[in-house]
C-alpha cells in the first residue's frame, strides 16, 4: 500500500475547521458520497423498520422469482425476499467493518509509536514481523488463517483486523520518525522531559490524524474484503445476510436467476462508492496534502 | 545507496525465512488432512499415519522448517502429498497463467489508465475531466469478484459471446487470449480507476512545481514541458505502484480464477487449502510471497533510483 | 466433491450370483468402426476434478474409477449393459461351497509400454497387496475374505477365499479392485508414481497428464480385444457443473456431468441428449444417540417429526430427486424397503415428543460440509425446528474439517449433522457396513451401536443369493428406523449431458462413464 508521508500538523488544522462535515457536503462528490453513507447509516439503524420481512422468512414455492410488488428485489433459493436481506446485510456490513478497522487502527497505531520512537531492535524487529504479514496476498492470509479457525463473525473481525494491522504500524511509524525530528521534540528532550510524555503529548496529537483518516478509507475496503471472505464460503454463518454470501448464493444459481448476483453487486460497489468519496472529501478538507495518495 | 540496497535485501530474505516460520506453524494446527478429504470413510487409520509421516507433519516444526529450506536450497518445493507430483511441476504449471493473467490486467490498467490521468490533469475541471473522474472513482470501488461475475452473467451465460472457463485447447493461442478477456478485464477495472486518478494528480502536482514553471518562463513549449518533464516525474509514483500492483493482482487472482476456473496459482492454493495438502500450500504461498516481495524489492530500488531525493530508509508495501 | 467407491447397479438387480462356467471373452455390444485413415477420432469429456490416486487399491473416486478400467483391466467386467462377463479369463469355475474360483488367463496378452506378458504373478500381485497391514489400503475390505491367490503355471490359478461374499461379483471382481496391474510396472515405479501414471492391458493408454489442465487417454494400438471407438479421449477437470455447462454449449466439451437444475435445459437442446442414471449417493441427516441432549428418544422423534423433507427437495434439487425413505437405495436395489415408513412434517406431533421429554425449547447444532446443497438443507432445518421450538446453530465446515470428524472420535461432539456417502455399485452391504458398532468413533456419527444389526450385517455378507439376502437387509432398516437416528433425505441421480451423437455408456452405479464402450456416428 502507497502511503506518502508528508510532516504536517493536521490537527491544528481540524480544530481550525470545526464544521468538517459543511466543508465536505459543499464539494459535489462529497455531498454524494455524504448522502449514500447516510442512507447507509439510516438503514443499519432502522432495519427492522425498513426491511418488509424478517431476512430468514423462507417462501419456497417463490423461491428465484424476480422482482415483483410482493418482492421488490426478487427472492433467492430459499424464497427469502433479497431486499430485506439487503438491508440487513448492512448491519453485517457494519458490525464486521468497524470492529476490524477498529483493531487494525489500535494495534497498529501501538505497534508504530513503539517501533518508531524507541528504534534500535525493537524498531528493526516490529518492521519485520509486519513485512512478513504483508509479504502474503492478505486474501491468503485469510483462508489460510480462516481455515484453522472456522468462520464466524468474530473471527473475520480478528483476520480483518489483523490483515489490515500492519498497514497503521506503517504509517504510524513513519509519523513518528517525522515528528521526532521536529524542534519542539529535540527541546522538549533536551529539557528532560520523560519519553511517554513527549510521545502522548507531541507525537500522538501527529499521528493520529492520518491514521484516522486511513480508517476511514479502509471502511469501505474492509466491507469488501469481507463479502470476498463470504464469497469463498468463509464469512459469517447462514443465514445471516451478509452482502457476500447474497452474492456467492447468486453465483451458485447464476443460471437460474441473475437477480442476487446483480442486486448485491451493485449495492456493494454503490457502498463503496460512497464511503470513499466521503473519505476523499474529508481528507482533502481534513489534510489536503494527503490528496490523491490512497493506495488499493 | 548500496548499504541501503545490501540492507534491503537482507531484509527481504529473513522476511521470506519468517514466511516459512509462519506457515509451518499455522500448517500444524489446521484441523484435516488429505487422506480423509478425499476417501471420506474409506480412510483406514494407518493411511492417515502414512500421510501425516509423508508430509513430515509427525516430525517436531524445525525439522519440517529445515528440510524445507535444505529443498528450496536444492531447487525443490517437496512433493505433493496426494499425487506424489514434484510440487515444481504443478507450479510450473500454474505459474505462468497466473502471471499472464497479472501482467495482461497490468498492461490494460496501464493502456486505459494513463491516457485516461493525462487527458484529466491536462484539462482539469472540463466537463469530460468531472466525468472521467467520477468514472474512475466508481472503477475503483467495484470488487473483481463483482466484476467478474457481472462480467460472466453479461458476456458468457447471457450472450454466449466470450468463454468462461479455463485456458482454451492447449496450443491454440487465439483461444488462449480469448479466454484471457473476461478475466483480465475484471481484474483490471479497479486499476484502470486508480491509475487514471494516481496519473491525474501527480502530473498535476508537477506541472504546479517550480521548475516547471520556471522551465515555462523560460519559454520551452507547453507540448515539451507536459510530456518531457512532466510526465516522466508523474510516472514515478506510476512505476513504484507497479510493482504493488503485480502483487495484489496476484492476490485478487484468487477470486478471478475460481470465478472463470482458470488453473493458476490461487486456484492452485485454494484447492490445497481446502484439500490441506500442506506441502502444497506451503510451497506455492512460499513462491507467491517470493514473487511479491521480489515485486516489491524491484519497485522499491527502481523508485530510488529514478528518484534519489526520497529518503533512504522510506518504507512502502 | 467427495466420492466412496464401492459397488452397484444402475437398473436391476443384475447382480450374477452363479456365473455361468467358462466362456469366452465375449464381444461387447457397442458398434465398432474400423478405423479410417480420417481425422482421429476425439472425445472431450469433462471431470469433476483432477486426477489425485490411480492406484487401484487406493483410488480416490469416480474419476479415477474411470480411467483406470479403461486403461486396465480385471479377471471380469461389466460390460455395457451392465452385464458381468469374463475378460481376462478365458474359462472359470467357482467351487460348489464357493471359496474357491480356478480360472486361465488368455494367452498373449500384453502390457502396454513393453511391460511383457500378462500372467498369473501379475493377479497374484494385484489381489494380495489388499491383504496388507501397513499401511492398510483403502479398498481393503473388498478382499477382506480372501485368503491367497494360488498359482499352479503362468496362466492358470486360483483365487481362495476364507469365507463366502456376496459383494465380490457385484462390486469388486468387475470393478477398480479387480483389475489386474502390473507386477514389473509397479516394483519399478514405486508408491508415488503409480498414483499418477499407470498401465494396463486395456484399449486406452494413458497417454498424459498436465495437471489441472487434461489428461489424454489414446488408443492403444497393440489392444488384444476388440478396439474401442474414439481415438483419444480428452479428460477436462472442471470441478463447477455451471462452468461445465456453459463450456458444453459453447462447444468446448463433447460429455460431462451436468446438474439437476440443468436438466430441462439440455433436455430441451436439441444439439444434446441427457441420461438421468439412479446413483447410489444416499445423503441423510443423522443424530448422535451418544449426545446428552439427543440421548432421549423423544427429542429424537421430535426432530424426524419437524423436519421438511419435501421442502429440501424442493429447494435444493428442484423436485428433481426421489425421496429416500430407508438407507438402501435406490427402488429395485437388493435389500431396498418397499414399505419403509414415510415421515410428514407435524409440528403438534413434534411439539408433543418434545413436552414427552420434558422440555419446551433447546439447542442444538446442525453440522454440515459448506456446500449450496448442504447450507440450503441447513437453513430449511433450522428454519423448520425453529417452529417446534428448538433452535439450532448452523456449523457449516469446510470439506477437509468435516471430513476430519471421522478420526480418532473427533464426531463425539456432534448433535445434528448432514452426511451422505455413497457406492458405485448398489451392493447393500457397501451401505450398512459404516453403522456397525466397530465404526463408533470412525463413520457411524449416529454412534448407534446394535448388536443384532451388527449380526445381519454379517449374515448379509456371507449370504450369496440375492433372494435371501433381501430380508436381512429390510431387517436391518427396520431396526435402524425403530431408533430414530435419522432423517433420510435422497439418493440422488447423476445427470449426464453428452453433444447430439455421441452415445455415452455408464457403470452402474451411475457414477462413472465406461469410456471403452463409448460410440459416435
Amino acid at each position: 500500500m502507497q502511503y506518502v508521508e508528508r510532516p504536517s500538523n493536521p490537527i491544528q488544522r481540524t480544530l481550525d475547521r470545526v464544521p468538517v462535515l459543511g466543508d465536505v457536503v459543499r464539494q459535489p462528490l462529497g455531498a454524494l458520497g455524504f448522502l449514500i453513507v447516510f442512507v447507509f447509516f439510516m438503514t443499519v439503524i432502522f432495519a427492522p423498520l425498513i426491511a418488509p420481512y424478517d431476512y430468514t422468512r423462507q417462501d419456497i414455492p417463490n423461491r428465484m422469482e424476480g422482482p415483483s410488488v410482493k418482492y421488490w428485489l426478487g427472492t433467492d433459493n430459499l424464497g427469502r425476499d433479497l431486499f430485506s436481506r439487503l438491508v440487513y446485510g448492512s448491519r453485517i456490513a457494519f458490525e464486521i467493518s468497524l470492529p476490524s478497522v477498529g483493531i487494525a487502527l489500535t494495534v497498529g497505531m501501538l505497534l508504530g509509536l513503539v517501533a518508531g520512537y524507541a528504534g534500535g531492535w525493537l524498531d528493526n524487529l516490529i518492521v519485520v514481523v509486519m513485512d512478513t504479514l504483508q509479504a502474503f496476498p492478505s486474501i491468503m492470509l485469510s483462508l489460510a488463517i480462516l481455515a484453522l479457525l472456522g468462520p464466524s463473525l468474530i473471527n473475520v473481525i480478528i483476520v480483518i483486523g489483523l490483515t489490515w494491522m500492519p498497514n497503521y504500524a506503517r504509517v504510524v511509524r513513519a509519523q513518528v520518525l517525522a515528528a521526532r525530528e521536529t524542534v519542539y521534540v529535540e527541546s522538549e528532550r533536551s529539557l528532560g522531559a520523560s519519553d511517554w510524555r513527549i510521545l502522548l503529548s507531541h507525537i500522538l496529537p501527529n499521528v493520529i490524524a492520518p491514521a484516522l483518516i486511513l480508517a476511514a478509507m479502509d471502511l469501505p475496503w474492509v466491507i469488501t474484503f469481507e463479502a470476498g471472505l463470504s464469497f469463498l464460503g468463509l464469512g459469517v454463518r447462514p443465514p445471516t445476510p451478509s452482502w457476500g454470501s447474497i452474492l456467492s448464493e447468486g453465483f451458485d444459481h447464476i443460471f437460474e436467476t441473475p437477480w442476487p448476483i446483480l442486486w448485491s453487486g451493485l449495492t456493494l460497489a454503490l457502498t463503496t462508492l460512497g464511503f470513499t468519496l466521503f473519505g476523499e472529501a474529508l481528507r482533502d478538507v481534513l489534510d489536503p496534502r494527503l490528496s490523491g495518495t490512497r493506495g488499493l | 545507496m548500496l548499504v541501503y540496497m545490501v540492507k534491503r535485501v537482507l531484509m527481504t530474505l529473513l522476511v521470506l525465512l519468517l514466511v516459512v516460520v509462519f506457515l509451518s506453524l499455522l500448517v500444524h494446527i489446521v484441523p484435516g488432512d488429505p487422506v480423509t478429504m478425499i476417501l471420506g470413510p474409506r480412510a483406514t487409520p494407518s493411511l492417515i499415519r502414512q500421510m501425516r509421516s509423508a508430509m513430515d507433519l509427525d516430525k517436531p516444526i524445525y525439522v519440517q522448517i529445515g528440510r524445507f529450506l535444505w529443498n528450496i536450497l536444492h531447487g525443490s518445493l517437496g512433493v505433493d502429498a496426494v499425487t506424489g507430483v514434484p510440487i515444481t511441476t504443478l507450479i510450473d504449471a500454474s505459474l505462468p497463467h497466473t502471471m499472464i493473467l497479472a501482467i495482461s490486467s497490468l498492461l490494460l490498467s496501464i493502456l486505459l489508465g494513463v491516457p485516461i490521468g493525462m487527458y484529466s490533469a491536462t484539462h482539469t475541471n472540463s466537463l469530460p475531466d468531472r466525468i472521467l473522474s467520477i468514472a474512475s472513482i466508481s472503477l475503483t470501488t467495484i470488487p473483481s469478484y463483482v466484476a467478474g461475475l457481472f462480467l460472466l452473467l453479461i458476456f458468457a451465460v447471457d450472450l454466449h459471446a466470450l468463454p468462461a472457463m479455463g485456458l482454451g485447447h492447449a496450443g491454440d493461442t487465439l483461444d488462449y487470449l480469448k479466454h484471457l478477456i473476461l478475466p483480465s478485464v475484471a481484474l483490471a477495472i479497479t486499476w484502470v480507476g486508480y491509475l487514471a486518478r494516481l496519473v491525474r494528480t501527480s502530473l498535476l502536482e508537477v506541472l504546479n512545481e517550480t521548475y516547471v514553471r520556471a522551465s515555462r518562463a523560460a519559454g520551452i513549449s507547453e507540448r515539451l514541458i507536459r510530456y518531457r518533464y512532466a510526465l516522466k516525474n508523474a510516472l514515478i509514483p506510476t512505476v513504484a505502484i507497479l510493482g504493488v500492483g503485480l502483487g495484489s493482482l496476484m492476490g485478487g487472482a484468487v477470486f478471478i480464477e475460481i470465478i472463470f476456473t482458470r488453473p493458476g496459482m490461487g486456484l492452485l492454493i485454494y484447492d490445497a487449502i481446502q484439500t490441506r495438502n500442506y506441502p502444497l500450500v506451503r510451497a506455492g504461498v512460499f513462491v507467491v510471497a517470493v514473487l511479491f516481495v521480489l515485486a516489491n524489492l524491484l519497485a522499491d530500488l527502481i523508485y530510488t533510483y529514478l528518484d534519489p531525493r526520497i529518503q533512504l530508509n522510506r518504507r512502502q508495501s | 466433491m467427495l466420492i466412496v467407491s464401492c459397488a452397484p447397479q444402475a437398473t436391476s438387480t443384475s447382480a450374477p450370483a452363479q456365473p455361468a462356467a467358462t466362456q469366452a471373452p465375449v464381444a461387447t455390444t457397442a458398434p465398432t468402426a474400423v478405423p479410417t485413415p480420417a481425422a482421429p477420432k476425439v472425445l472431450k469429456v469433462r471431470i469433476r476434478g483432477d486426477i489425485t490416486n490411480l492406484d487401484t487399491a487406493n483410488v480416490t473416486g469416480d474419476v479415477e474409477d474411470s480411467i483406470d478400467r479403461a486403461v486396465m483391466e480385471g479377471l471380469f467386467r461389466y460390460d455395457a449393459s451392465g452385464k458381468l462377463q469374463p475378460q481376462l479369463v478365458d474359462t472359470y469355475s467357482v467351487s460348489p461351497d464357493g471359496l474357491t474360483i480356478s480360472f486361465t488367463l488368455h494367452k498373449g496378452v500384453m502390457w502396454q509400454g513393453g511391460y511383457g506378458e500378462l500372467t498369473m504373478d501379475d493377479v497374484k500381485f494385484s489381489y494380495e497387496r489388499y491383504l496388507a497391514t501397513n499401511p492398510k489400503p483403502a479398498y481393503a475390505d473388498d478382499f477382506a475374505s480372501l485368503d491367497h491367490v494360488e498359482v499352479d503355471d503362468p496362466y492358470t490359478g486360483k483365487l481362495i477365499f476364507k469365507q463366502p461374499q456376496a459383494t465380490l461379483w457385484t462390486s469388486v471382481l468387475p470393478m477398480t479392485s479387480g483389475l489386474i496391474v502390473s507386477k514389473k510396472f509397479y516394483d519399478e515405479a514405486g508408491p508415488d508414481k503409480i498414483k499418477t501414471d499407470i498401465i494396463g492391458t486395456g484399449p486406452y493408454l494413458f497417454a498424459q497428464w498436465v495437471p489441472k489442465q487434461e489428461v489424454v487417454l489414446k488408443r492403444n494400438p497393440d489392444y488384444w480385444g476388440t478396439q474401442p471407438y474414439y481415438d483419444e479421449i480428452d479428460l477436462i477437470p472442471v470441478d463447477d457443473d455451471k462452468a461445465a455447462e456453459v463450456a458444453l454449449q459453447a462447444g468446448e466439451l463433447d460429455f460431462s456431468g451436468i446438474s439437476l437444475a440443468s436438466e430441462d435445459k439440455f433436455q430441451a437442446d436439441s444439439n444434446f441428449t441427457v441420461d438421468v442414471v439412479p446413483a447410489t449417493q444416499y445423503k441423510w441427516i443423522g443424530m448422535n444417540v451418544d449426545s446428552p441432549k439427543l440421548k432421549d428418544i423423544n427429542v429424537r422423534e421430535a426432530i424426524r417429526y419437524g423436519i421438511d423433507v419435501p421442502s429440501i427437495l424442493a429447494a435444493a434439487y428442484n423436485n428433481k430427486v426421489p425421496r429416500a425413505n430407508a438407507l438402501i437405495q435406490p427402488e429395485g436395489a437388493v435389500g431396498y424397503w418397499q414399505d419403509a415408513p414415510v415421515y410428514t412434517r407435524d409440528v403438534t406431533m413434534a411439539k408433543s415428543y418434545l413436552a414427552k421429554a420434558g422440555l419446551t425449547s433447546l439447542d442444538l447444532t446442525l453440522t454440515y460440509e459448506n456446500t449450496d446443497e448442504y447450507s440450503t438443507w441447513a437453513q430449511i432445518v433450522q428454519q423448520n425446528l425453529k417452529d417446534v421450538g428448538i433452535n439450532i446453530t448452523l456449523n457449516p465446515l469446510d470439506s477437509s474439517s468435516f471430513w476430519a470428524l471421522g478420526e480418532g472420535g473427533k464426531d463425539k461432539t456432534l448433535e445434528l449433522f448432514e452426511l451422505y456417502y455413497s457406492s458405485v455399485v448398489p451392493d447393500p452391504a457397501w451401505s450398512t457396513q459404516w453403522f456397525t458398532c466397530d465404526q463408533v468413533d470412525l463413520w457411524n456419527w449416529m454412534r448407534w451401536c446394535n448388536q443384532d444389526f451388527d449380526a445381519l450385517h454379517q449374515k448379509g455378507i456371507t449370504t450369496i443369493d440375492p433372494a435371501q439376502r433381501a430380508p436381512i437387509y429390510v431387517q436391518m432398516q427396520q431396526l435402524w428406523d425403530a431408533a430414530v437416528i435419522s432423517v433420510f433425505v435422497t439418493d440422488q441421480p447423476q445427470v449426464y449431458a453428452s453433444k447430439a451423437g455421441v452415445k455415452a455408456v455408464i457403470y452402474p452405479g451411475g457414477l462413472s462413464p465406461m469410456f471403452r464402450e463409448f460410440s459416435g456416428q
